[in-house]
């Protein structure tokens, strides 16, 4: 579970995430919506750690994110839009080494990738350097590395793209299946179709404030039935919005 | 050996299982990208690290011998005692440009941040692992390099025996604190700078390029030697010379109190610097949000400037690329910097006529065309590179004629290094009174050569400009081309010197040159009708 509590950050006279205030519960597949700019990637960048946040904190999985940072990173799993290897590794080399960090022995390291691998159909490739993987077969093995410790918490920025559509639908299942084992799973995504068919939850987040928590289906009724894009639409039409620190 | 390693790392705040598997990655990764490099390079003209290190290594052993001859000659000499300088003078730059290429500018940019900055690792442990992955280098560094030097020691030292331990402790505290010192320094740096400036930072030490910097030292060696006799006693600052000094009865209570200062500067890079540099479990921090404006740069003059030597739409774009390279593309920059100041440095030598020597027309002549030479060599080769090929898409699409965009880049050239150079060359040629004949005729000749050698490189790479991406560590390839430019230079200036002796060679050369450049830039034409000039590796 995750708990934000006035959770904000800034970057110099701009507002990124302004005092957002929310709890993502486990089991369930919380999507994180929003327009370009909104704030999703700073709000998950300091959910991971990796940014401090400038007012506010927030728990992930019991740990604070400011007092506990190492604490945090052991619990959690993440797929970053724009995720970055070790290309002169192999994939092999690289599950190797995302699993020792983690306290992993190799043959369970070897034990929970292999079935991970053989799922999205890149098993064939686990011995070749990562620098030569397309854009999509290195997501898998993002997506493998995030999963090996079985983490209580797990981010996903945009985890479909580059996927073809037998690996987005295996992608899909297994995030039905962790959420269903009590996995928290946040979804970040622009892609809404994807979102309707993965998610159960939403946090749609505009100028850096949040404007809608809640499941999908109390969205959608309480936009009289109107698909996700419209609603999208109406929630996130303000772009006047100012995002300077007042 | 395992547990004392795991020992140490502990020692420096590490956790051994954090620490280990990442050290054995970090190695992997850096054997598999040259492996890679090698793989998509056409005629696989790519060292791998690992021959590099042992070039480097080998370079070492050969100044060793040279260092021990030092040794033998100047035992007794000096005080403090000058063999003991040189030793560690010489130590110091090999491992320098040793420890200072292989991890600043990973750790200025922070590469790991963006790999593993989720991971249950703290700055310590990823600090430590790049550590690792040099310390056992440079030891070999220090070991190839310093042996033989330090056993002389134990035969000329002063007192013998004593300056000889003394020596190789401090030899290895040298190794100890320049790397330590280094991984301080640059962490620290990037902290207080923020991760855009320190990424712009480390492009300018990403090719090894501190490895010339001593050489930028050149002009100014006469003063700092000067200063130096004049005040002695600065040497007692440098670390390791204050064990020397100490191993010398003549040094008296300086040096100790230098011995002192020595281990106190140590204890402090190694305690307080560690924890400053390493401190804080958390990860480092991503790049901030970028939210200035961009404003003029200097280098948005230079399409105005070069336009003499680049007039039609191919010289337009890549003058607008060169401009946009030279304001963005920062290791473009820091390596063109760099290459323009070592020239500079050259010019300073060969038009100096303190170096000039009993002929003055002969230096001018050979100095001023090797710099012009190294110019037109490595200008062409550093502006295939830069750091966003795929930016080049637009210019991909476009109706652009390979021969005149080949005829922009050696307009470029020209105007950035050949013009320059005639002129500094020709003022300085007739402020020391030579005849203005002799000197139009030398600058003709340079002139045309610089053409020619221009062609040739465009016939061996003929490349559209920036259309190359940059590697991760340029100077395996750089190294292979240096050799390749050296005995092109060689050859040249056994051209020039038969021209300078010799009037029918000079008369041969002025009127074969001519035809040379027609008749390579008509091959040349032919040969890139209608390609691609390494355009369609953008979409690569």
């Amino acid at each position: 579970m995750i708990h934000l509590n006035s959770l904000s950050r800034h970057f110099g006279q701009l507002v990124a995430v302004d005092k957002v205030t929310c709890v993502i519960p486990s089991g369930v597949i919380t999507a994180l919506l929003g327009p370009n700019g909104a704030g999703k990637t700073t709000t998950l960048n300091m959910l991971t750690t990796l940014l401090e946040p400038s007012e506010g904190t927030a728990s992930v999985a019991g740990h604070d994110i400011r007092a506990d940072g190492p604490a945090v990173r052991r619990a959690i799993g993440y797929v970053p839009e724009h995720g970055t290897v070790y290309e002169g590794l192999s994939a092999d080399e690289y599950l190797e080494l995302a699993g020792r960090i983690r306290g992993l022995s190799s043959d369970e390291i070897r034990s929970r990738a292999t079935p991970l691998l053989e799922r999205f159909d890149v098993a064939e490739a686990r011995g070749r350097r990562l620098g030569t993987f397309s854009k999509g077969m290195l997501r898998k093995i993002l997506v493998t590395a995030a999963l090996l410790h079985r983490p209580a918490v797990l981010f996903l920025d945009e985890p479909m793209d580059g996927l073809d559509v037998r690996s987005q639908k295996e992608l899909a299942d297994l995030l039905g299946e962790l959420a269903a084992g009590g996995t928290c799973i946040v979804y970040s995504s622009h892609v809404l179709q994807q979102v309707e068919e993965v998610c159960s939850r939403v946090l749609l987040i505009h100028a850096g404030r949040l404007c809608w928590e809640g499941s999908l289906t109390d969205l959608q009724a309480a936009h009289a039935g109107h698909d996700l894009r419209d609603i999208f639409l109406e929630l996130t039409a303000d772009r006047t919005a100012d995002r300077t620190i007042s | 050996m395992t547990a004392l390693r795991d020992r140490l790392i502990r020692l420096a705040g590490g956790e051994p299982a954090a620490v280990r598997p990442l050290t054995r990655a970090l190695r992997a990764n850096a054997r598999g990208q040259h492996a890679m490099l090698r793989e998509s390079t056409r005629r696989q003209t790519v060292m791998s690290a690992e021959s590099l290190h042992v070039l480097g290594l080998v370079l070492a052993g050969l100044a060793s011998v040279i260092l021990v001859l030092v040794t033998v000659m100047l035992r007794g000499r000096g005080d403090p005692p000058v063999a003991a300088i040189a030793l560690c003078g010489a130590h110091l730059l090999f491992l320098t440009t040793a420890v200072v290429g292989q991890i600043v500018p990973a750790l200025l940019c922070d590469e790991d941040a963006g790999v593993l900055g989720w991971w249950p690792l703290t700055r310590r442990d990823v600090l430590l692992a790049r550590l690792a992955t040099v310390l056992i280098p440079a030891l070999q560094t220090t070991l190839a390099l310093t042996a033989l030097p330090l056993l002389a020691f134990l035969f000329t030292g002063r007192p013998p025996v004593a300056a000889m331990l003394l020596l190789t402790f401090a030899i290895l505290l040298q190794t100890l604190v320049v790397a330590f010192g280094t991984a301080v320094f640059t962490t620290g740096t990037a902290r207080a700078l923020g991760p855009r400036r320190a990424r712009r930072l480390a492009s300018l030490f990403v090719d090894n390029n501190i490895s010339f910097m001593p050489f930028l030292l050149l002009p100014f060696g006469r003063t700092l030697v000067g200063w130096v006799r004049l005040h002695p006693g600065v040497l007692d600052w440098l670390p390791p010379v204050w064990f020397a000094a100490f191993a010398a009865p003549a040094a008296g209570p300086a040096a100790l109190r230098g011995m002192a200062l020595a281990l106190s500067l140590c204890a402090l890079v190694g305690v307080l610097g560690w924890r400053v540099a390493s401190g804080g479990g958390g990860a480092p921090a991503t790049a901030a949000l970028q939210t200035a404006k961009v404003h003029r740069h200097p280098a948005d003059l230079l399409p105005w400037l070069l336009r003499p030597w680049m007039r039609d739409r191919e010289g337009w774009v890549v003058s607008r690329l060169l401009a946009a390279h030279l304001r963005e593309d920062w290791r473009f920059a820091g390596n063109l910097l760099m290459i323009v100041a070592v020239a500079a440095v050259m010019m300073w030598y060969a038009t100096s006529l303190r170096h000039a020597g009993r002929d003055a027309a002969e230096a001018l002549l050979l100095g001023g065309s090797q710099t012009m030479l190294m110019l037109v060599m490595a200008l062409p080769y550093l502006s295939t590179y830069s750091s966003s090929p795929r930016a080049l898409w637009i210019v991909a699409l476009a109706d652009l004629d390979p021969e005149r965009l080949l005829a922009a880049q050696r307009g470029m050239v020209r105007g950035l290094a050949v013009v320059p150079i005639l002129a500094v060359f020709g003022l300085r040629a007739l402020s020391y009174g030579m005849d203005p004949g002799y000197v139009a005729v030398a600058l003709a000749l340079m002139a045309s050569e610089a053409e020619v050698l221009l062609l040739i490189f465009q016939w061996f790479q003929p490349e559209m400009a920036f259309s190359r991406e940059f590697t991760r560590d340029q100077s395996s390839q750089n190294i292979v081309r240096g050799f390749a430019l050296a005995g092109v230079m060689v050859l040249a200036t056994i051209v020039n010197l038969l021209a300078i002796t010799y009037l029918p060679v000079r008369v041969a050369l002025l009127a074969g040159i001519p035809l040379l450049f027609w008749y390579l830039r008509r091959r040349l034409a032919r040969r890139v009708a209608g390609g691609r000039l390494n355009l369609a590796a953008v979409a690569d």
